[in-house]
């Protein structure tokens, strides 16, 4: 008896073991990181049957904006998939049926076949003439449901919670929407728990809605794309508003209908330069959450001002003096891309350096020296801020109008601690001047003074003794939960 | 005259009967058809170029048979071997065993060979000869699960007989289609499961626990730059082929929609694949 109870124990223990190692099995996505400031996200439209055909056309969208991406932009992008049901709630039996009827017995594998767009292959082809009849069924279903189908607020709770999750991260977003797609996230850029939504914007991608609100780039739609052009007769015949109009051609369309994502807009060679362009220029020109700012009070002692032409007083209330102490406030992006402190031999650049010895390099140029000093232990991104010791900071103040229409200004900083700086990109620069506190006095930025050449006499530098740095407001920690 | 016509077919007919039953009796007590049952009854097997696999079979006589002979089809014969290939005589009911060895060249073309074993009473070939599949494949081993037939359509989860996870006529499809190479395979089963998961979760948390690793497969084929292929669409689409799985599908894209999925991170890309890739040759 004491042995078959041990034996049972035994298969109890196989049984949960196995259970526990097939469930272990099912890997969690590893996250995406701290340092990553936006995301680019697909929104799948109709007729996508499984979550892999959409993840198939986030991956190939990746894929094509990466190859346009910098290394540095790649780094700090993650892209996901906000799926979008388009079997089930809107699919009904009478599509079954009429498959069933088309088709035959096996129309449910030949169906899925279709939908995932393999004709190539036996088991799964499809006579030409019941192609057609199957694809005239799901352009009219198709269209009839991007229409009369109630996308509902509900449908998009969680996709507009995870928006709002990124945005909390510091992250600008941008959305890849196609077809039905277009219908959620115009609705979740509606919903009231969405905040700042300008850092929120979308690509609209064979739209079937009317509008496109939070496009900054416009919307492409193919004027052979069979499903919008029955989405625009149904609408017409309903004497409902149109869709957004046609402005583009699929030169050689992979399907019948030249609507899927993939197979058609991701591989026409306009189509595809628009998303990809769209998608780079969205989350250059999107504004980083002001919820990722951090302020910063600095107090400290001017202990010298070299002026030239720039607009320190935007920052600094006039009259400034060496030797007086002082009070500001910097606004601090965190979210900032970390990039290497380099020299920069090239001379059509003028470029300062300094630790006790400043050298300049291009005949625009102008040097300028800073005492070398200990200075401020702080953190930056997104941390605590930690003091050390009271010594030396210096800051460069780009901004003021001569620098109007700067779209693109490099400044990077040693902060003496290796070979650490910061990226900066101000649009326009008038508006958002560069505002930076070190740690040391070495510091170096570079102005291209072929295509800023305004820039290169509108800089002020003012070397300082910080007595104290406070975070004023911080932004939340930098860490992605799922 | 009528009368006399209906009379001769009649009689006619009557003659046919009697002499095709007298054929028939006469055939059955004379010539009584030797056949064979084989165990198991059919085999697929995966073998890697350059390999040795023994796979013991057998078969059983109906009848008492002199002078037999085992042998393997031309088609085979540079794959396979059996040992013994002769056996003087099997009684009635007696159990042969054969050991067929599978021995690929390293040479070999990675390709699918169908054939048969057969067994001959002298000249006469014994019913019925033993279907054979052997698919040469990188780093394949062992023996794949018999075709399923429509008792495999019975029910949503169809039948897994050797409880891998992966139903056994998806599984065979993967091991026939993509003999070349081996990580693509384990990707397809890695979605097959997730994709067969998805048809039998009866919650939300159930159907997102397995879309996440429908995704993630997909992502892995993706960094393995092996989407373009489409053969995993072949996979789903042979997983829902039935019409309750249709709606099962239905019912698992209702449970997910609205959901958002993770890419896998910008440099994480390999995480994607949940096996260890370095283990497997291609």
């Amino acid at each position: 008896m004491q042995r078959r109870i041990q034996f049972e124990g035994l298969i109890a223990f196989l049984f949960v073991f196995l259970a526990m190692d097939a469930k272990s099995q099912v890997s969690e996505v590893p996250q995406c990181p701290a340092t990553v400031i936006q995301k680019v996200y697909f929104g799948n439209g109709i007729w996508v049957p499984t979550l892999a055909d959409a993840t198939t056309s986030m991956w190939k969208l990746k894929k094509a904006v990466r190859s346009k991406m910098t290394a540095e932009q790649y780094a700090v992008t993650c892209f996901d998939v906000a799926y979008n049901h388009s079997l089930g709630k809107y699919n009904s039996g009478d599509i079954w049926e009429t498959a069933r009827q088309i088709l035959g017995n096996e129309y449910p594998s030949l169906l899925i076949g279709h939908l995932l767009r393999i004709g190539n292959i036996p088991t799964f082809s499809i006579p030409s003439t019941l192609r057609q009849q199957l694809n005239v069924l799901l352009r009219t279903e198709g269209a009839r449901s991007l229409i009369q189908g109630q996308t509902i607020a509900s449908d998009v709770t969680e996709q507009v919670a995870a928006y709002e999750s990124d945005i909390q991260l510091g992250r600008k977003i941008v959305v890849v929407a196609h077809s039905q797609g277009n219908l959620f996230v115009n609705l979740a850029y509606e919903s009231s728990t969405l905040t700042h939504k300008t850092s929120f914007a979308m690509v609209p991608v064979a739209s079937p809605d009317t509008k496109s609100d939070r496009s900054l780039v416009g919307h492409v739609t193919f004027a052979n794309d069979l499903v919008i052009d029955a989405v625009q007769a149904l609408r017409f015949a309903s004497g409902l508003d149109l869709a957004l109009s046609a402005n583009d051609i699929s030169e050689a369309p992979e399907t019948a209908s030249a609507h899927e994502f993939s197979e058609n807009y991701l591989t026409d060679t306009s189509s595809t330069k628009f998303i990809v362009d769209g998608v780079i220029t969205s989350l250059h020109d999107l504004p980083i959450p002001s919820s990722a700012l951090t302020t910063i009070r600095v107090t400290g002692v001017i202990d010298s001002i070299s002026y030239n032409g720039g607009d320190i007083e935007s920052i600094f209330p006039a009259p400034l003096s060496t030797g007086v102490p002082f009070t500001y406030t910097v606004v601090y992006d965190p979210t900032l891309t970390v990039k290497s402190v380099q020299s920069v031999p090239n001379p059509t650049y003028a470029s300062y350096y300094g630790t006790s010895i400043a050298t300049s390099i291009g005949s625009s140029g102008q040097a300028y020296a800073f005492p070398a000093g200990n200075g401020y232990d702080f953190t930056i991104f997104g941390g605590p801020v930690v003091h050390s010791s009271l010594h030396l900071a210096s800051s460069v103040f780009f901004s003021g109008t001569s620098c109007s229409g700067v779209n693109h200004i490099e400044a990077q900083a040693d902060l003496g601690n290796g070979p650490i700086g910061y990226f900066f990109d101000t649009s326009p620069l008038s508006v958002s001047p560069i505002v930076n506190v070190f740690q040391h006095a070495a510091m170096a930025f570079s102005v291209s003074a072929s295509t800023y050449p305004a820039c290169l006499s509108s800089f002020d530098v003012v070397s300082m003794h910080i007595t104290d740095v406070s975070v004023v407001t911080a932004p939340p920690q930098l860490h992605y939960s799922e | 005259m009528k009368r006399l016509l209906a009379y001769v077919l009649s009689v006619f007919a009557l003659a046919v009967c009697v002499g095709l039953f007298l054929y028939s009796s006469s055939a059955d007590a004379t010539q009584l058809p030797a056949t064979i049952t084989w165990s198991p009854s059919t085999i697929a097997d995966i073998a890697s170029p350059g390999t040795r696999q023994n796979i013991p079979i057998s078969f059983t006589a109906a009848t008492n048979l002199s002078n037999v002979v085992v042998s393997v089809v031309p088609a085979l014969q540079a794959l396979v071997t059996v040992n013994p290939t002769s056996f003087p005589s099997l009684q009635k009911g007696q159990l042969a065993t054969v050991t067929m060895t599978v021995a690929p060249a390293a040479t070999a073309t990675l390709a699918v060979t169908e054939g048969t074993i057969r067994v001959l009473a002298g000249t006469a070939t014994v019913a019925k000869p033993l279907p054979v599949q052997i698919i040469i494949e990188t780093g394949g081993n062992g023996l794949l699960p018999p075709d399923p037939g429509e008792a495999g359509k019975a029910t949503i989860e169809g039948i897994d007989s050797d409880h891998d996870g992966v139903r056994d006529d998806v599984e065979r499809y993967i091991a026939i289609t993509v003999p070349e190479s081996a990580k693509h395979r384990e990707t397809l089963r890695s979605l097959a499961k997730a994709t067969q998961g998805g048809l039998s979760a009866q919650t939300r948390g159930e159907a997102l626990q397995v879309a996440n690793a429908e995704s993630l497969s997909i992502q892995c084929l993706g960094y393995l730059d092996l989407l373009d292929q489409d053969r995993w669409k072949e996979v789903q689409a042979l997983t829902v082929n039935t019409e309750v799985r249709l709606q099962a599908l239905a019912a698992h894209n209702d449970l997910i929609s609205g959901s958002v999925f993770h890419g896998v991170p910008p440099g994480q890309e390999r995480a994607a694949c949940l096996f260890n890739l370095e283990s497997l040759p291609n």
